[in-house]
């Protein structure tokens, strides 16, 4: 077995250098030919019918190019991720505070600003609903037309009733989970320019530039050829940069022009009109024997989505699927409805549906622990899925889940951090949570990657990968993979820039799903590259074809051929006759049949997933309910690290997105009727909140994956919650049943 | 709109903007520079993206109006390497594996420059203090703590 | 951002003359300006920049009684030997605000006419029975601090005034003070509820001089005489720091917000007070 080159190094990541320098260019940094600058008029009312729009006076102001409504929208006038509920610019009705009525175009900002408060849209005020359960009753106004109820899913196995009727102890809880923000540094962005030619270059900070240039076209009337997204850096994503919202109204704004328009969200914006992870009520209700063994579990999910449906229906699928948990329970019902209301809307946000899900069953799993007098460890432990059986949706387990060895660390972890001081005044507590985070789009939804490899005049390589990175490093892992596969090394791999115009199409940074995908897409590309090289050399030498092979960057004839001839003499030739020599790969994500049952909604079920165990170590002082988070352990099953500094980075990461939804982040509505929008009352952890994070790595090979690689992108957030949950418990014996996790509850206020 | 004209010295050049009255610090180094290293991550001085020095201390740039930075001394990211050298922190944070999405590493690089000017040798908490306006999503801040520390470790060499 | 005409006077007298027309806003450090102009929770015509007023960035002991001009930062009160000694509570106080990029621009003028019921400064000022002069084109004025803050965001300040200094009485040689706050993160928090102490005890524990002032719980920072008056010429005892802490929260009217609620950040003050009061007692 020879040793790898590269895969496996914490290679410097190819972005690092520019990114420290402040070269590197966010969208909001390009010089572009004479920008116009677009500024949204927004609703200020959460619910509401738009009685008049006069943009006459705005029109008429120096400076102002256009003022655009729906009814400038030439193509389809509204789009979505899943359901094409969303107006571009709305029309008839204002579903959300912040929703997007009137687009300005104009020659500077001053001129934008002005324009801005020119724009005069009449409103009808309508009641707004925020309750999920309100906006369900049959005399609850209807806030799109087929009704409140986006879809619902009702999944599982056996008999539910009977598994509770049978079982010893019976515990029921409803858990809480709010509106989060992915809150992203940097704020959604997009600028696009309408080319003499006909065609529209769009610059997006966008996890989904083929999907942004599909829903452009149809907005826009284009055919796919005329649109080219490109996308570089993006300054953090976490799914909220999978909406085409503003890609499409910088895009509308340039068609409408004939010229480039640049529009850039504020932080306000951000939060009030793109996703967010779902707010949901899970009411849970588990039975188990006095022996420790789950009988039964029923959960009734009331998930948000807000005012549009975005990726609600795929959330909705992997929190049910999530919602038993990792364990072989038998008993298996999982109801979960997802809901308008005339909130921010919900759409992909790190985790889709786990973190939710996590928080309610891992913290049942301790409740139940507690009732039994079992071990919370062990009475996971006995329950875990097993290698050989099937899940609650019906997926058979042909590896053991790895699950049982992250639970194992976590009992050492678990031990090493109840040793550990309590500050004075504090009660310290340590708890422990398990995590799956499902992998991929799910069965039945189309879920490909395409890489291409193709060798440069001087030998090294451009690869491109057609997905954009979005901060977590992965086009420099996919890098690595080249480099590895091609046998060179790692500098030799140029990563191209990302067009819809010119690159494959590698999917959406999204779902845990890069590496993995990268990994084979490009480990496939390379052998193709490989063989239009051989093929090349193969005429260039007048030798057959098969007395050739390749390594390392160098062509060798026949098996005593020891020096071989360096890549660069056949591709510097190829490149002089006006020859490109590539490979390009499609991976889809493998669904074997043995494994995947039948009859479950499209994107349903996953077949792979991340394994994780979190521990953590919380003091609390229980005259002010304050708690401090002391250290988190993240024990990570990734299959194999590819790079592991960029692995350690994502849990880190993750860790501390999780520690937010657990103890400070809230999308709050307040008694004035506007958001919490701003930072000042949206708190993200900062360098005091955040503690020193433990992430621990452990390598079970998926032998699907690039080198026995799986996924860590979203991994890191979804223990979080119920292991501060579970260690809150521990030190105080109050059971926390909503996130975030108030102070108020812990002294009984 | 009122212009006004601003004279500054910025990275060691001297440099007269004219630019509007309400304009801000941040924007006249990003629109009227086309200095774009420093970010705009909120405007309102919650999470440090927009981080330069002003007379040798850490401001938020969104912050500062363009007319209070007359006669004064800024300097940016943009700034901080000498002679095609990086400086000591900025080599740090790619070494230590503390570059993600790089949004808000210029500001924290600012951040943590002007710490280790300060003080040469700080604690893992002060470290935390120093930055404690510096929000990051993407690295939980713990490789951040290890640059800063690296650098610390490589400026006592130099 | 609004449109607005920026104006930085050379001297004192020019900022008072531009005041004295409507329609002008002072800015020193801007931190709570420029998001308050941004948020059109502030309008102002005319904003009149106090940067160069390089005189009003003193700190100093005459005559019994402590000065910082008004224009002194967060970072420099921090940093200031003198007040680490005399008024060691606004220190502490100046340390919690905002975070190290915050602390270099904004002021304790700017802390004061912002006039937050949560605002650091104002309880360790009160306790330590701070003074403010205003000078305007019509001349100087002085009055007790407690006087000036009106009400959430509000002051008895003239549009045409500006604060010139603070000055402090220089606190008993056998004087402790402290402050103490709660928040909803650890950094770059505003307080939900927070507490200025200033305890002078004597022989047989008696105390001599007790002092409390509370922030974030009330319209304004407040003192607490009840609790004080309970204090004094009392020994100090663990039943007696509790009472005084109960009639403390008892004292203030917090209300519930995105933050906090009332109930809770009454219960929060008792425990501050009590946490305050017993750290003092300690040193002593």
């Amino acid at each position: 077995m020879s040793e790898l080159k590269t895969v496996t190094r914490s290679e410097i990541r190819t972005d690092a250098w520019g990114k420290v320098t402040g070269e590197t260019q966010f969208v909001d940094d390009l010089s572009l030919e004479n920008p116009l600058h677009g500024v949204v008029v927004r609703s200020p009312h959460h619910h509401a019918r738009i009685a008049g729009i006069d943009t006459e006076a705005a029109r008429r102001l120096d400076g102002v190019v256009a003022v655009l409504t729906a009814d400038d929208v030439p193509g389809t006038k509204t789009f979505g991720a899943m359901i094409p509920d969303r107006p571009v610019l709305a029309f008839d009705v204002v579903r959300h505070k912040g929703e997007p009525v009137t687009l300005v175009v104009a020659e500077s900002k001053l001129a934008a600003g002005r324009a801005l408060k020119a724009v005069e849209v009449e409103y009808e005020e309508l009641p707004p609903l925020f309750d999920p359960f309100e906006a369900l009753r049959p005399d609850a106004a209807r806030l799109h037309a087929d009704g409140n109820l986006v879809t619902e899913y009702d999944l599982g196995r056996g008999d539910v009733e009977a598994g509770l009727a049978q079982s010893d102890v019976v515990l029921e809880e409803t858990f809480h989970v709010p509106r989060v923000s992915p809150a992203y540094l940097e704020p959604e962005v997009a600028a696009a320019s309408w080319r003499k030619d006909g065609t529209l270059s769009v610059w997006a900070s966008s996890q989904q530039p083929f999907h942004d240039r599909d829903a452009i076209c149809a907005v826009l009337n284009l055919p796919e050829e005329q649109v080219h997204v490109r996308v570089g850096a993006i300054g953090g994503a976490f799914g909220g940069k999978s909406d085409a919202g503003l890609p499409i109204l910088a895009a509308l704004a340039a068609w409408a022009v004939k010229g480039t328009v640049k529009l850039v969200n504020t932080r306000e914006e951000s939060i009030q009109a793109h996703p967010k992870r779902h707010p949901a009520v899970l009411r849970y209700k588990m039975g188990a024997s006095r022996d420790g063994n789950i009988i039964a579990l029923n959960a009734e999910v009331h998930m948000d989505t807000g005012a549009y449906a975005s990726f609600g229906p795929a959330i909705g699928a992997v929190l049910s699927e999530v919602a038993p948990g990792p364990y072989r329970t038998p008993n298996v019902r999982v109801r979960t409805k997802v809901v308008y209301s005339n909130g921010p809307f919900g759409g992909a946000m790190r985790g889709f549906g786990a973190p939710q899900a996590l928080f309610a069953v891992e913290s049942m799993m301790d409740m139940m622990a507690a009732e039994l007098g079992m071990d919370p460890i062990e009475f996971r432990r006995k329950n875990l899925w097993r290698q050989g059986e099937r899940t609650p949706l019906g997926v058979l387990l042909s590896t053991a889940p790895s699950l049982v060895s992250c639970l194992e660390r976590a009992a050492q972890e678990r031990e090493r951090l109840r040793q550990a001081a309590s500050s004075p005044g504090k009660s310290s507590g340590v708890g422990v949570a398990a995590g799956i985070q499902p992998m991929g789009a799910g069965y039945g939804v189309p879920d490909d990657s395409t890489s291409r490899v193709e060798w440069l005049p001087d030998g090294r390589v451009r690869l491109d990968v057609g997905a954009p990175d979005m901060g977590q490093g992965t086009v420099s892992v996919a890098a690595q993979m080249a480099a590895e596969a091609l046998g060179i090394d790692f500098e030799s791999v140029e990563a191209a820039g990302l067009d819809t115009s010119v690159s494959p199409d590698g999917g959406m940074t999204a779902a845990s799903r890069m590496t993995y995908m990268l990994g084979n897409a490009v480990g496939k590309a390379a052998s193709r590259v490989i063989e239009a090289l051989l093929d090349e050399a193969a005429q260039a030498l007048s030798l057959p074809r098969e007395e050739l092979s390749y390594w390392g960057g160098r062509v060798y004839r026949g098996s005593d051929d020891a020096e071989g001839i360096a890549v660069a003499e056949f591709t510097s030739r190829a490149a002089e006759e006006g020859r490109v020599m590539s490979g390009e790969a499609t991976f889809s994500f493998p669904y074997p049949p043995e494994i995947v049952p039948a009859g479950l909604p499209a994107g349903l079920p996953h077949v792979l997933f991340c394994y994780s165990a979190h521990v953590a170590r919380v003091e609390v002082d229980s005259e002010l309910g304050t708690i401090d988070v002391k250290e988190i352990v993240a024990i990570h099953d990734v299959g194999r690290a590819i790079n592991p500094v960029g692995v350690e980075g994502q849990i880190e990461g993750g860790v501390t997105m999780g520690l937010g939804y657990a103890v400070q982040e809230e999308v709050k509505l307040k008694d004035d009727g506007a958001w919490t929008d701003s930072f000042t009352e949206y708190l993200l952890p900062t360098t005091l909140d955040t503690p020193r994070i433990t992430p621990i790595i452990l390598e079970y090979s998926e032998p699907s994956g690039p080198h026995g690689a799986t996924g860590v992108g979203e991994s890191g957030v979804g223990p979080v919650a119920p292991a501060i949950a579970n260690a809150v418990a521990d030190a105080t014996g109050v059971r926390v049943t909503s996130l975030p996790i108030r102070p108020e509850v812990l002294v009984g206020d | 709109m009122q212009r006004i004209t601003v004279t500054l010295t910025i990275n060691g050049e001297r440099r007269q903007v004219e630019t509007a009255a309400n304009q801000t610090l941040l924007y006249l180094l990003r629109d009227d520079l086309g200095l774009t290293g420093t970010k705009d991550g909120c405007r309102e001085g919650e999470c440090g993206a927009c981080t330069v020095l002003l007379d040798g201390e850490p401001v938020n740039s969104c912050l500062v109006l363009a007319g209070q930075a007359d006669g004064r001394e800024v300097l940016t990211v943009e700034g901080l390497a000498h002679n095609g050298q990086l400086h000591a922190v900025q080599r740090a944070f790619v070494e230590a594996g503390a570059v993600q999405c790089g949004f808000c590493t210029p500001g924290v690089i600012m951040a943590a420059v002007a710490l280790l000017s300060r003080d040469p040798k700080p604690s893992e908490h002060q470290v935390r203090e120093a930055l404690v306006g510096n929000l990051c999503r993407c690295t939980g801040y713990n490789k951040i703590l290890d640059a800063v520390r690296l650098a610390a470790e490589e400026m006592r060499d130099e | 951002m609004q449109e607005f005409e920026f104006y930085s006077p050379r001297t004192l007298e020019e900022v008072c003359q531009v005041l004295a027309d409507p329609g002008g806003r002072l800015i020193a450090g801007g931190t709570d300006v420029i998001p308050q102009l941004r948020g059109g929770r502030l309008r102002a015509a005319r904003l009149v920049d106090l940067s160069r007023q390089g005189d009003l960035r003193f700190i100093e002991v005459q005559d019994g009684r402590v000065y910082i001009g008004a224009l002194a930062t967060y970072a420099q009160m921090i940093g200031s030997s003198l007040l680490q000694t005399e008024t060691p509570a606004l220190v502490q106080a100046s340390c919690v605000v905002g975070s190290v990029q915050t602390r270099h621009r904004g002021t304790l003028g700017g802390n004061i006419g912002n006039a937050s019921p949560a605002g650091d400064t104002l309880p360790p000022l009160l306790v330590l029975n701070a003074e403010v002069t205003l000078v305007s084109a019509e001349g100087e004025r002085s009055l007790a601090l407690a006087e000036l803050l009106q009400g959430p965001g509000q002051t008895t300040i003239g549009g045409h005034e500006v604060i010139h200094h603070v000055s402090i009485e220089r606190p008993p040689p056998n004087a402790s003070s402290i402050f103490v706050r709660l928040g909803n993160r650890r950094g770059m928090a505003v307080s939900v509820a927070s507490a200025a102490l200033v305890l002078c005890v004597g022989d047989g524990k008696v105390v001599d001089e007790a002092r409390i002032a509370l922030g974030a719980v009330a319209p304004t920072a407040m003192r607490c005489p009840r609790a004080e008056t309970l204090l004094r010429g009392e020994p100090l005892t663990p039943a007696l720091v509790e009472e005084a802490a109960r009639t403390a929260a008892a004292e203030c009217s917090p209300i519930d917000d995105v933050r906090g609620t009332a109930g809770y950040r009454r219960n929060a003050v008792a425990h501050l007070v009590r946490r305050g009061l017993n750290a003092l007692a300690a040193r002593m």
